[in-house]
């Protein structure tokens, strides 16, 4: 990997599950009324591990090759109708996950002005 | 700004402007060991931008505000080094100029 | 699947939308013939309701593994007897007086036009997150 793509990763890789967990949220919204649905949520986790693996264990590509995954909550408890979906809860959350991809982009895009900043010669 | 502050960047800019005005002998060493501070500083800083994302994002420690602060030093520092340089560079070129 | 799948949730959520819609539609018909008789002979209108289904068919939009995507919205009658009300010398009226209105329940209607609603503007207003994020991975190239 070029450094160039090194300084890029993480921030990257957090925007890969921020919109894989965006589509899993609006899945469970529109589908909050339908009997029997199980809510889906992408798991964090898996993330924090392959930062750990790639940072602390030396597992180099570790970081580059995790994928976010969209899985059934297996937490989520079902309502009368066996649907999972908590309504206010799912739009909360996809209040928190839109405000963590926009803070990935910025950390993206001030990235990419230093560079051409840079290139440029001129600070903007 | 921490370990690079007015007076030092102020004495480095002077230097500069000497060095351009015809004193070489102010355009010594002196810049460049101050330069590289500034540089690994700028680096540092934005090690700890980058670290404090990634904490934020990832693992869910932190504050936002305390993140965005440090987004927000990293870009200051980093604009700081670009126009260091870029009044070095000029001086630089002023001295060359002179000297043919 | 064919389509991307980050263009996929704008189906899923539209299919959401015109579902709500449709149940809006449904029970402003209930609530317009909630008071419209009948009797044995000519039985009133009975009370519709909507059911939400997946649609499980891929091509209309699966997000994820094992997720299905968009819903469809099934109308049909609902059960329960009709209202008996005493009402002598009307003219649906049966030998004891007894005439028969809609099983609505315009509170229990309204209660649901109110959830229609909001239901409708939650999926609308993540509809224009989503836009959002979309533009803000756009805007990174510019």
């Amino acid at each position: 990997m070029s450094e160039l793509d090194a300084a890029f990763l993480v921030p990257v890789r957090v925007l890969d599950w921020t919109a894989a967990r965006a589509r899993a949220l609006q899945s469970n919204l529109a589908n909050a009324s339908v009997p029997g649905y199980r809510r889906v949520d992408v798991d964090f986790a898996t993330l924090a591990k392959a930062l750990r693996d790639e940072q602390e264990k030396g597992k180099t590509g570790a970081l580059e090759k995790a994928r976010p995954a969209i899985d059934v909550d297996p937490h989520a408890i079902a309502g009368p109708s066996g649907n999972t979906v908590e309504f206010e809860r799912e739009q909360v959350q996809i209040d928190k996950n839109a405000l963590l991809h926009e803070l990935a982009t910025l950390v993206v895009n001030g990235k990419l002005n230093s560079l051409r900043s840079a290139i440029r010669g001129t600070a903007g | 700004m921490g370990a690079m502050d007015v007076t030092q960047v102020r004495s480095l800019l002077e230097q500069a402007q000497q060095g351009a005005r015809g004193d070489s002998k102010a355009l010594g060493n002196a810049p460049a060991k101050e330069f590289s501070d500034l540089l690994s500083q700028t680096s540092h800083q934005q090690k700890a931008a980058d670290k404090a994302f990634e904490q934020y994002a990832v693992e869910g420690k932190g504050e936002l505000h305390e993140v965005m602060a440090q987004i927000a030093k990293a870009d200051v520092t980093f604009r700081f080094l670009l126009e260091v340089r870029n009044k070095l560079t000029d001086a630089y070129q002023e001295l060359s100029r002179l000297q043919v | 699947m064919g389509e991307a799948v980050s263009l996929q949730v704008f189906d899923v959520t539209a299919s959401a939308l015109s579902a709500e819609r449709r149940r809006l539609s449904v029970i402003s018909q209930n609530i317009a013939n909630a008071e419209v008789s009948g009797n044995a002979a000519h039985p009133p209108y009975r009370r519709q309701r909507v059911l939400f289904e997946s649609v499980l068919n891929d091509a209309k939009g699966a997000i994820g593994r094992g997720a299905p995507g968009a819903i469809q919205a099934r109308v049909t009658d609902a059960p329960g007897d009709f209202r008996r009300v005493l009402i002598k010398g009307h003219p649906d009226a049966d030998a004891e007086g007894m005439v028969l209105f809609p099983n609505v329940n315009i509170v229990d209607e309204m209660v649901d036009m109110v959830d229609a609603s909001r239901t409708y503007e939650a999926n609308l207003a993540a509809l224009r997150t989503w836009r959002q994020m979309l533009r803000q991975t756009l805007d990174m190239a510019r």
